[in-house]
């Protein structure tokens, strides 16, 4: 009978351990990873389904890449920041890269970028010089893990879906990035999270 | 008035008439309790605890839904183990102060591997992870493994099996909707958290006798329709044989584990392993059918490629090679099969080799198919097959006294005689000839076993107590 306790008693603080182990490595992320500021695309509807959440999409065709990749193939994507301060998604790599802050995904299509298209053409018809020539690719990502939901409280739920028409070019949304996780923050309307927005 | 009370006044009357005395009817009466099944009464306590189970996990399933977003992160952090404390409280009651109890063990193990996802679904509600759900249903079920073995619970099974079914099959959805049914990438992972299950079947299964409780068949139907599925998705080719060897092989299962089931329901692997093997029997029994099969799904056709109407015409290789690994595999099966049959023969009882050698005939019918007979040959074998199997069930279902094997055996053999009266184009004399001739051999057949009615009948007017 004791052996048995003993091995309830492991498996409880398992199963307690599990939620326990996200939640602390999530807060983690959110404490100590580095804020950076996406533009939504578009959005959806919402779906009642698992408790009511927003769900948000990203500019994710037009990532450039150096390398040759197969649809469905794992890409460490680094994060570049431009002049006004969003984020975006900036080089597809296979491995990941050491100085930036990158997010692990997979590739989604990949093809021949439209620029070198241009290159090509340009070089056909002369006066273009090729060692200047920018030969990387561009693939189509899936968006990262944890970053394209964000569960909210049904009774804000409308509201919010509503923000997000009306106050569509003063939404960001805040995804801290910490060694390859990323966490959705929170969804910033007019630079005050959706929350606070909604129960001004 | 249920049988036992009825029987019981029974015995307080025959007292009260003084046809027996009263030492005599209280033997009677303690023996008419004893007899008093619990069975359906514990079953009732165990199916409305589950179903109250259940019904408190949706609930609270719907309350997390409501996203209580006014309160920090880490309270609701802390808050999201609530539901697996719970849950574990209960667990603990179970098992330790009610071992005894089915109902209690049954209905908190189910409450348990519901909270434990409740859990994992609010901690990544508050932390706003989408997450991979087929990772989650892997956290789950890995979980959810300890349930069966620290109180033996079994109704969590279809719960169970269900969640990692979703591991092996992918559904998509494309044009219109239509539903594209496939396997998944995580396939292996059905594989490996089957193999956490399947010794509690086993333990479940393995009894000195032959019949089942309720509990086992229950397991049995969901272990088979899980199993089909997966198989379903992920054997690449060569179907007939694979169906055919798996049938055989659940068939032969049963027969070691729940021979003395009276019904066919409470034998599920007899059941479907038998229905199956009719099916494919009957889809080989015309020509036509039987080339445009063979043509399409016979090993041979593995072999050389640039077959003239075969679907292995496309010459994916890696295709080819899946399928090559998956025959590999059915004849390991079939073989093992065999050696297992003929080394622990004494533990099968009743085996129909009919059934049993399904497979094998297949496959040599399809090596005599391609190399050796003419099709009109082949399709004659299959048909002569078929009949022996048809009455080898309506005999042996009449020495068992086995109704609906013998319906069984009925029906197989007069959907045959229906479809090759249509389908045969032989010189109608001919085909009339050969029709009197089976009739004759059914009318032998009876005249052969009227003695068995005429006896019974004889004994029933014999007098003995006089």
């Amino acid at each position: 009978m004791t052996i048995k306790k003993g091995f309830f008693f492991a498996f409880a603080a398992i199963i307690i351990l599990i939620p326990v182990y996200v939640a602390m490595s999530s807060q983690n992320v959110l404490d100590n990873g580095k804020l950076y500021k996406f533009k939504p695309m578009a959005y959806d509807p919402l779906d009642p389904f698992r408790g009511k959440f927003l769900r948000v999409n990203y500019e994710t065709d037009f990532v450039l890449t150096k390398f040759d990749f197969d649809e469905g193939e794992t890409a460490y994507v680094s994060i570049g920041v431009d002049k006004e301060g969003f984020a975006f998604f900036k080089e597809a790599h296979k491995s990941p890269p050491a100085t930036e802050d990158y997010l692990t995904t997979k590739i989604r299509r990949s093809r021949l970028a439209r620029s070198l298209e241009d290159q090509i053409a340009a070089m056909e018809e002369g006066g273009f010089d090729p060692s200047k020539m920018d030969t990387r690719g561009e693939v189509s990502i899936d968006i990262p893990n944890n970053m394209n939901k964000y569960f909210i409280n049904e009774d804000d739920a409308l509201k919010a879906e509503k923000v997000f028409v009306t106050e569509r070019e003063h939404i960001y949304i805040g995804v801290r990035i910490l060694g390859g996780e990323a966490r959705l923050e929170d969804i910033y309307v007019h630079d005050q999270p959706i929350k606070e927005y909604l129960h001004k | 008035m249920n049988a036992t009370q009825f029987l019981l006044n029974f015995a307080d009357k025959i007292e009260q008439k003084e046809i027996v005395n009263q030492s005599t009817a209280i033997k009677i009466r303690s023996y008419i309790r004893k007899l008093e099944d619990s069975t359906p009464i514990e079953l009732f306590l165990i199916i409305s605890g589950i179903m109250g189970a259940l019904f408190c996990a949706a609930g609270i399933f719907s309350i997390i839904g409501h996203n209580w977003d006014e309160y920090s992160k880490t309270v609701r952090g802390v808050l999201s183990i609530l539901p697996a404390v719970i849950a574990l409280y209960f667990y603990y009651r179970a098992i330790f102060h009610h071992p005894k109890s089915r109902p209690w063990i049954e209905a908190s193990s189910v409450f348990l591997m519901l909270m434990i996802g409740a859990s994992i679904a609010l901690v990544s509600q508050t932390y706003q992870l989408d997450g991979d759900f087929k990772q989650f249903i892997k956290v789950w079920a890995v979980l959810t493994i300890p349930l069966f073995y620290f109180a033996r619970a079994s109704g969590i099974t279809i719960l169970y099996l269900g969640l990692i079914s979703a591991l092996v099959v992918d559904v998509s959805f494309g044009w219109f909707g239509i539903p594209n049914i496939g396997e998944d990438e995580n396939s292996m992972w059905y594989w490996y958290l089957l193999l956490g299950f399947l010794p509690h079947y086993y333990i479940s299964l393995k009894k000195k006798n032959r019949s089942q409780s309720v509990r086992v068949i229950y397991m049995s139907y969901v272990v088979y329709l899980s199993l089909l599925l997966a198989m379903l998705v992920t054997v690449k080719g060569n179907y007939f044989l694979w169906i055919a060897t798996t049938s055989a092989a659940f068939y032969l299962l049963g027969k070691r584990f729940m021979g003395e089931n009276t019904s066919i329901f409470g034998r599920p692997f007899q059941l479907f392993g038998q229905l199956w093997i009719a099916t494919l029997l009957i889809s080989l029994s015309n020509k036509d059918w039987m080339n445009f099969i063979f043509r399409n799904d016979s090993f041979i056709q593995m072999f050389k490629p640039e077959g003239p109407n075969s679907l292995y015409r496309e010459l994916d290789s890696e295709l080819n090679t899946e399928r090559i690994f998956y025959f590999v595999i059915v004849q390991l099966l079939m073989v093992g099969l065999y050696i297992v049959y003929f080394l622990l023969k004494k533990h099968f009882k009743d085996v129909s080799k009919l059934v049993l050698f399904t497979p094998l005939f297949l496959f040599v019918m399809m090596i005599l198919h391609e190399f050796l007979l003419p099709e009109w040959m082949v399709v004659f074998l299959v048909n002569a097959y078929i009949i022996l199997l048809g009455l080898n069930a309506f005999i042996v279902g009449s020495e068992n006294r086995n109704v609906p094997q013998m319906i069984y055996g009925f029906l197989l053999i007069s959907i045959l005689l229906w479809l090759r009266y249509f389908d045969t184009d032989w010189n109608f004399l001919v085909k009339g000839g050969v029709f009197i001739g089976v009739g004759a051999i059914f009318f032998l057949i009876n005249l052969t076993q009227k003695g068995k009615l005429e006896r019974i009948h004889r004994n029933k007017t014999r007098r003995d107590d006089n």
